[in-house]
């Protein structure tokens, strides 16, 4: 009986080893089936966030509200013209990373990778799906999409600038805590010491 | 099912999810390894203690401002585990009221001070990730793999190296002084590697659900296996089954890690004691 176990659970070992595929095949498949692809472990990772940069490398960063920005910071004046209708997302926008049909722990785990390694995603097209949140400031309007994680404690914030800029907030952005579905252009940049990441010629398709 | 295994394939695309799996394993072996220990010394509990010491340890990191608060939660761990596990057997207050005492005072402090210093604007957030583990296990960076790789490493060396030993101190610590074997210098040993798994279990599951990962593969081996060296292995091979199932159904249905791989854990020894008990013959 002891062997017959020791056999079992020896099998199921096996098997959930086994389980671990050919990443570089298994990467190749799944862009050209419009999925996302990753570079495989091997291959060279380098890694660009620094210790100091704590605000962007914190696993649990949220923007509230209440966004602080350095007073020696100038300003980024964005006009706002007549309205128009949310423009949508041109055939030719091609995807390089789609997180929208992720759950929301792989979500939340790819948008902090993103952040962590994001030399490997910047200047890709990210398509992502959250929680919008506006906020208007004297010297530009930030939109977020917050993605939560799955005990909805932690969440990662993405901003995004729209490719139409002639829309105004709030009249042409969705609802305040409306559930939205956004791609764009991952793109980082700074305020003062702390480092930001924003989906720039974004597009919002729900 | 195909579904499952399709989606299953596309994220082990993901270097994070790899990172998990492997983090995950090795903690798993760990802490299954010198769970046997402790739940036969009697200090299940100890677990929870320390997870709390380090909670503690890493809110002072915190309101310090560390970049890197592993030294400093790994030292504070390191001394609380040595004064638990070393108290005298005549200290005035002993086990149990020793780590309780521990446990809650860290914990308190610990909140305390996040509470009144505030390093990030996420308090709950942080606080609620640091205890439930959420999704730390899936957001390490390559050297924390590296970090965790190494260090388990060297607790399995040496839980092998000293299997002897630590046999001998777990079960008799005086026969073990009277022929020879300096019961104090591994129980030293053992506190050290305690603490560390501790640390590192943390990124796994969290600090409030770390006594699952030390206790339940223990327990559920000892429903079906006599033998130290049996007991040991069923929990090292249960525990690792546990995890990587908690961590592939938490990563495929979006379920938090750590509480999903404490229920897999129980389901393994509610499926182990219904074995015992039939393969014992025994009633419920």
């Amino acid at each position: 009986m002891k062997k017959i176990l020791c056999l079992m659970l020896t099998v199921f070992f096996c098997l959930g080893l086994v389980a671990c595929g050919e990443t570089k095949e298994v990467a190749k498949k799944s862009r050209g089936n419009g999925g996302v692809g990753f570079t495989d472990l091997t291959s060279d990772n380098s890694q660009n966030s620094s210790p100091a940069d704590s605000n962007t490398a914190s696993k649990t960063e949220e923007k509230t509200t209440s966004k602080t920005v350095s007073s020696t910071t100038s300003e980024k004046p964005k006009t706002s013209a007549p309205t128009s209708k949310p423009e949508t997302a041109k055939k030719s926008d091609k995807i390089d990373f789609d997180i929208s049909n992720f759950n929301f722990t792989m979500a939340f785990s790819q948008i902090s990778e993103m952040k962590q390694n994001k030399s490997k995603y910047l200047g890709k097209r990210i398509k992502v799906k959250g929680i919008f949140e506006g906020e208007e400031a004297p010297s530009r309007n930030y939109y977020y999409c917050i993605v939560k994680d799955t005990t909805a404690c932690c969440s990662e914030v993405l901003e995004f600038v729209l490719r139409d800029t002639s829309l105004t907030y709030p009249k042409d952005y969705p609802k305040s805590q409306s559930e939205i579905v956004v791609d764009g252009i991952f793109h980082s940049y700074k305020e003062g010491t702390d480092e930001f990441f924003e989906l720039t010629d974004a597009v919002i398709s729900k | 099912m195909a579904t499952i295994f399709e989606t299953l394939k596309l994220y082990f695309t993901y270097p994070f999810v790899r990172y998990a799996l492997i983090v995950g394993v090795l903690i798993a072996l760990c802490s299954s390894l010198l769970g046997v220990t402790l739940v036969l010394k009697r200090f299940s509990f100890i677990g929870d203690g320390l997870s709390h010491v380090a909670f503690g340890g890493m809110a002072i990191a915190s309101v310090l401002k560390f970049t890197n608060d592993m030294p400093l939660t790994l030292t504070v761990t390191v001394i609380s585990a040595i004064l638990l596990l070393m108290s005298s057997k005549n200290a005035k207050i002993k086990g149990d009221a020793a780590i309780a005492m521990v446990s809650v005072g860290s914990l308190a402090i610990g909140y305390l001070l996040l509470n009144i210093f505030s390093p990030s604007g996420n308090l709950s957030g942080d606080v609620c990730s640091t205890l439930f583990g959420s999704t730390s296990i899936l957001t390490l960076t390559k050297t924390e793999v590296y970090l965790c790789a190494v260090l388990s490493v060297i607790v399995v060396a040496v839980f092998v190296l000293l299997y002897n030993r630590i046999f001998a101190v777990t079960f008799d610590e005086d026969f073990s002084n009277a022929t020879g074997i300096n019961a104090n210098l591994y129980n030293f040993a053992i506190a050290i590697i305690i603490a560390v798994i501790i640390v590192l279990a943390m990124n796994l599951v969290g600090s409030l659900l770390i006594s699952a990962l030390v206790i339940f593969p223990s327990l559920s081996a000892m429903r079906l296996f006599k033998s130290f060296k049996s007991v040991t292995v069923c929990s090292a091979v249960l525990s690792v089954l546990c995890s990587l199932l908690g961590i592939l159904i938490s990563i495929v249905f979006g379920t938090p890690v750590g509480s999903t791989i404490v229920a897999a854990d129980i389901i393994a020894f509610l499926v182990c004691y219904i074995i015992g008990l039939l393969v014992g013959g025994k009633k419920i």
